[in-house]
């Protein structure tokens, strides 16, 4: 297999291509293999990118929404009692 | 969430008590927001859908059978919502998509303490990229990865959720995955 197969399985099984028994000639090639290994890098950092780099709700919405859910709307948003 | 704090939150949820639905916006209107924001990139319709979710989940509670867990059943209609919008929007063909947002105008993200005013910009603008090359892709790939990779619910649950096989949803994932990685990887090599 080459390296553009042991990519798919990269992208298939990510993190758990490190655990799974049918990964194991994919975990043997990493081993050996410094472009696979800076592919695998490369993902976890796109993934975490996207899991840090979020979206918040504004702070005048969850306001809103729980006036219009009539659940009071004195102390929402985690501004303690 | 553990599963019998889960079970305990619906518990109270069912039985009518108005803090314990309180309780399920503030534990998921972020996430809900910015599942719904990456989907429909516009942040009008992105309040609107958010406040659907919560009165759909409201008006569907008492009938909420707990076959599947809350979260599950929570963020299927918020995917439901999601791809309705985005259906009704084809069908118009009127982009609502806006334009990246200013650097003036004030952001939400969860990674901002203690930057600086560079850093920030920098955030922003990688924020508003990770954004557009997901947008790229089409919106059931794109809430595959947003909701295994990004909300981290294992695959079985979001092929169910989004109503198709886990075979499918698996190999959506993988194209989602390389897609993104392709264009940060392109992206990062252009600056340096
Ligand atoms: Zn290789």
């Amino acid at each position: 297999m080459g390296c553009r197969q042991y990519i798919e399985q990269l992208c298939e099984h990510f993190e758990e291509a490190l655990s799974r028994p049918e990964c194991a000639r994919l975990r043997e090639h990493l081993e050996a293999c410094p472009e696979c290994r800076a592919y695998l890098n490369s993902l976890r950092e796109t993934i975490r990118l996207y899991r840090t780099l979020r979206h918040e709700a504004p702070a005048e919405l969850c306001q809103r929404l729980l006036a219009i859910l009539e659940l009071g709307h004195e102390d929402s948003a985690g501004n303690p009692h | 969430m553990t599963h019998t704090e889960e079970k305990e939150l619906l518990l109270r949820l069912q039985a009518g008590e108005r803090e314990a639905f309180r309780e399920l916006v503030l534990r998921y209107q972020h996430r809900l927001y910015d599942l719904l924001y990456r989907m429909l990139r516009n942040r009008t319709e992105t309040e609107d859908a958010l406040q659907e979710v919560f009165l759909q989940a409201y008006r569907g509670l008492p009938r909420f059978d707990g076959r599947s867990s809350l979260y599950t059943w929570l963020y299927r209609i918020a995917t439901n919502t999601a791809l309705m919008r985005l259906r009704r929007r084809r069908l118009k063909t009127v982009s609502l998509e806006e334009p990246p947002e200013g650097l003036a105008q004030e952001v939400h993200t969860r990674a901002q303490g203690g930057e600086t005013p560079l850093d920030r910009m920098l955030t922003t603008e990688l924020r508003e990229h990770l954004d557009r090359w997901l947008a790229e892709l089409p919106p059931l790939t794109r809430l595959v990865f947003l909701l295994r990779d990004v909300e981290d619910i294992p695959i079985g649950e979001v092929a169910a959720m989004t109503g198709q096989t886990e075979w499918a949803a698996k190999g959506r994932l993988k194209r989602a995955r390389a897609h993104v990685r392709n264009r940060l990887e392109a992206y990062l090599k252009e600056r340096t």
